[in-house]
């Protein structure tokens, strides 16, 4: 459900761009202290003691890691993205890879890899709008990826994980399309009463597809990774 | 992690020949309704996900796909190579 430029008032757009850059803002500095740690720097050195003084960070390798392990997620993310599937007579739909990414690597790292693939999308497939991008973000990696990332974790604590991120991929689907709705409605583009219903019972279906995909790659990712491991470890 | 790319590469060859060319979600949703012609098109590098100059099919979206997934993962892999470097020149001071 990538949005095209044209479906989005200019004012809507550009207040969605600026919640985006918020949220990737809060999720980059969220990563940046997980991924590194702060050691002493050596100012000055006066005749025979050095004087410490502040603190500077430093990539630790459990951040590196992990910064390598968003790469590969990003990677299928994309690849999953143009799998579209047909879903009903003349429509088809694709994953979004929200609750995939915030599963494997959390969701403010799952936040900033779905806003890397969409600006991919658009900056070199033509796939949704320049100004846009704010929205698709905010749909797809705030609404289907952070806040369903919270879902997935409730659901996990009463019920075997499959069937948490069975639930919280059929909502993020649902919810960002319902999102994406509204954007068009109050937009003026088309009636709200209208696009809400139709966006919902297409996304319902669509959103299907999207549990039964994200149970199986991230079964896949994870097995694929261990056995990466293992190798390593011999 | 070789593995695993060879994975990512098996769905982005496997989505450029078998996926679906009908309009998803939000296109069937703007057609029904009326408003599919508010979309802006542009040019891009790779429009629609094909390689241009290449003759459309199969190949040509999964070079494009290929590409796009390669670029994907090196925004991430070249973050973690950068803050690698900053973080070992750095500390040699």
């Amino acid at each position: 459900m990538h949005i095209p430029d044209g479906f989005i008032s200019p004012g809507l757009s550009a207040g969605l761009v600026g919640a985006s850059a918020a949220i990737l803002g809060y999720s980059i500095s969220r990563l940046r202290r997980a991924f590194t740690s702060k050691v002493p720097v050596r100012a000055m050195s006066t005749g025979m003691s050095t004087v410490t003084s502040g603190t500077r960070r430093v990539l630790t390798s459990a951040g590196e890691i992990t910064l390598y392990k968003m790469g590969m997620v990003a990677a299928l993310v994309f690849a999953a993205q143009m799998f579209n599937f047909p879903v009903d007579s003349g429509t088809s739909g694709h994953l979004i890879g929200g609750v995939l990414a915030a599963v494997l690597v959390g969701p403010f790292a799952g936040a900033v890899v779905i806003s890397v693939v969409l600006a991919v999308q658009m900056l070199f497939f033509a796939d949704g709008g320049v100004l846009a991008l704010g929205a698709n973000i905010v749909n797809m990696a705030l609404v289907g990826t952070v806040i369903c990332y919270y879902i997935y974790h409730a659901l996990k604590q009463k019920l075997p994980e499959w069937i948490a991120i069975a639930a919280a991929s059929w909502v993020s689907v649902f919810l960002a399309a319902f999102s994406c709705a509204v954007q068009i409605g109050l937009s003026g583009t088309i009636a709200i009463g209208a696009v809400i219903p139709a966006m919902l019972k297409i996304h319902a279906v669509i959103g299907v597809a999207e549990a039964l995909i994200t149970i199986a790659f991230v079964y896949v990712f994870r097995s694929l990774i261990t056995e990466n491991r293992q190798e390593q470890q011999e | 992690m070789k593995k695993l790319m060879l994975f990512v590469l098996a769905v982005t060859v496997l989505a450029s020949f078998l996926a679906s060319s009908s309009p998803d979600g939000l296109e069937m949703v703007a057609e029904k309704l009326g408003f599919i012609e508010m979309a802006s098109d542009r040019a891009s590098v790779m429009p629609d996900y094909t390689v241009p100059l290449l003759p459309e099919g199969g190949i040509s979206a999964a070079l494009a796909g290929i590409a796009g997934v390669m670029i994907s993962l090196s925004v991430f892999w070249a973050a973690a190579f950068w803050l690698k470097l900053r973080s070992r020149t750095r500390s040699q001071h």
